[in-house]
């Protein structure tokens, strides 16, 4: 697996831990007064499972296995700028700073835009059709 | 966990479709959005991703396959676990009693199984 892919699949598995114990503490929050702050974490738990988790994994995974035209797969600083973007985004709109959620869908589109091309002419035949 | 995500599958859209039917309130009541949300996000969604990823990610290597499989077994039985508890729970939860037990102990399931997992995929980025 490339470092890039990597790198952006650990850290939308990092998200996802992130969402699941912002949403723990959410729960906490409904049955515990004292613990009333962490209905503040909705923000965090919504953007890191819905961008940061799901979306970062599946732009990492689909860089990765996507066809590679030329046997390369091109733009990797482009996926690693985008996928800085987004979890960066994912964490100031976690904070409640709204303009993290436009950083966060810019870095969405830069991220995607490093697989233009990979789908844009078939490599090789599928097996099953030889 | 890819068969469970699919069952979780139908009992979303089965809700979903009570929800358009006259017991639409007995739904609401039994079953309140965020339950209905998690249905789809956590036992569709997060389930069949981390499946397919526990399936597709490279192995470990030098004979060690993808790693403990039932390591996995586990995170997919807290999940799933954790998930009807938090559903059973959901509806009453403020009030107290059993409902914020199973409500409380379904949370904390969820999160230790999505750590678990995590962690046992993060290994496999290599």
């Amino acid at each position: 697996m490339p470092p890039a892919a990597r790198l952006l699949v650990a850290a939308a598995l990092a998200e996802l831990v992130v969402a699941a114990w912002a949403g723990w503490a959410m729960a906490v929050a409904r049955v515990a007064p004292s613990m009333a702050w962490a209905h503040g974490l909705r923000a965090l738990h919504t953007e890191a499972a819905l961008v940061g988790a799901w979306t970062g994994l599946a732009l990492g995974i689909a860089w990765w296995i996507f066809p590679r035209p030329g046997g390369k797969r091109r733009y990797a600083a482009v996926l690693l700028a985008g996928g800085a973007l987004l979890h960066i985004g994912v964490w100031l709109a976690g904070g409640g700073i709204r303009a993290g959620q436009a950083l966060a869908a810019v870095g969405l589109i830069v991220a995607a835009a490093s697989l233009v091309g990979r789908l844009a002419r078939p490599v090789a035949p599928a097996p099953h059709s030889r | 966990m890819i068969r469970a995500a699919l069952a979780w599958m139908v009992v979303g859209a089965a809700l979903s479709i009570a929800a358009a039917t006259p017991w639409a309130v007995v739904i609401a009541e039994g079953f309140p959005w965020p339950a209905r949300l998690h249905v789809w996000t956590i036992g569709w969604l997060t389930q069949l991703i981390l499946g397919v990823a526990w399936w597709l990610l490279p192995t470990l290597g030098r004979g060690l396959g993808r790693g403990p499989e039932s390591a996995m077994g586990v995170a997919g039985l807290l999940l799933n676990l954790g998930l009807i508890l938090r559903l059973a729970g959901e509806a009453r939860a403020g009030e107290g009693g059993w409902a914020a037990t199973a409500y409380l102990a379904g949370a904390t399931l969820l999160a230790l199984a999505s750590t678990l997992a995590a962690g046992l995929l993060v290994r496999r980025l290599r």
